[in-house]
């Protein structure tokens, strides 16, 4: 096992020390489900074909819907 | 730091090795940045899904998988709170862009220093001489030193 050492506040401390748990079990499982759900993301990602070209067209695509909506707001 | 994503800064992050993604991976472990958007953005993401689907060439419940996981990241801002700084919005930024514009203003009245992020050159360009910070992907990547 290696060895890894964190720095939290006194207040989280002080609340962690109101539970009765093995913290280096909970620390080890946060972290590899993060890293797990972040490769998943990753993984599906590679698969995109999507450009940054396509990116920017659709992202003014999605802007003109919100303007649309924004104005119809602001003249009520 | 608060950063306003623009369309195009969320849609990025379904690049294949684009750096968006990266941004919003390094977030979620570091927490550092405090991502706000106008509340109709996550809905008009939504409605153009099929678009998503047909230009990523993804599954339309990977992409929701996608989006999740990145809106997740992104408090989305009542209408009504920045509903008055709209009318101004639109007279002062790209006809495109207002609604971020109208929540950097509510969120400067409210004591706070937004920067609007967006790869859009024209919307940044305008930005500087409005008094808003705008950044793109890019100079935030380098700002964070993750590139």
């Amino acid at each position: 096992m290696a060895e890894f050492k964190i720095e939290i506040s006194d207040d989280l401390k002080k609340k962690m020390s109101g539970l009765s748990m093995n913290w280096d079990s909970v620390i080890d499982s946060f972290i590899r489900e993060k890293l797990f759900e972040w490769e998943r993301i990753r993984s599906i990602v590679s698969r995109s074909k999507l450009t940054e070209k396509d990116a920017l067209e659709l992202g003014r695509k999605i802007n003109e819907g919100l303007v649309k909506r924004y104005k119809n707001i602001s003249s009520e | 730091m608060i950063i306003i994503p623009d369309a195009n800064s969320i849609i990025s992050a379904l690049v294949k090795k684009g750096k968006a993604l990266e941004l919003f991976e390094w977030n979620d472990l570091s927490k550092e940045i405090k991502f706000l958007a106008p509340e109709n953005l996550s809905i008009e993401i939504r409605r153009n899904i099929s678009l998503i689907v047909e230009k990523t060439g993804l599954l339309e419940s990977e992409i929701t998988v996608l989006l999740n996981k990145i809106e997740a990241q992104i408090e989305f801002i009542p209408t009504s709170k920045f509903k008055k700084f709209l009318a101004e919005a639109i007279k002062i930024s790209p006809p495109n862009d207002f609604p971020y514009v109208a929540l950097a203003r509510f969120l400067q009245s409210d004591g706070k220093n937004p920067t609007i992020l967006s790869n859009d050159k024209e919307l940044l360009k305008s930005l500087s001489s409005r008094a808003i910070e705008g950044i793109s992907l890019h100079e935030l990547l380098f700002k964070l030193k993750l590139i």
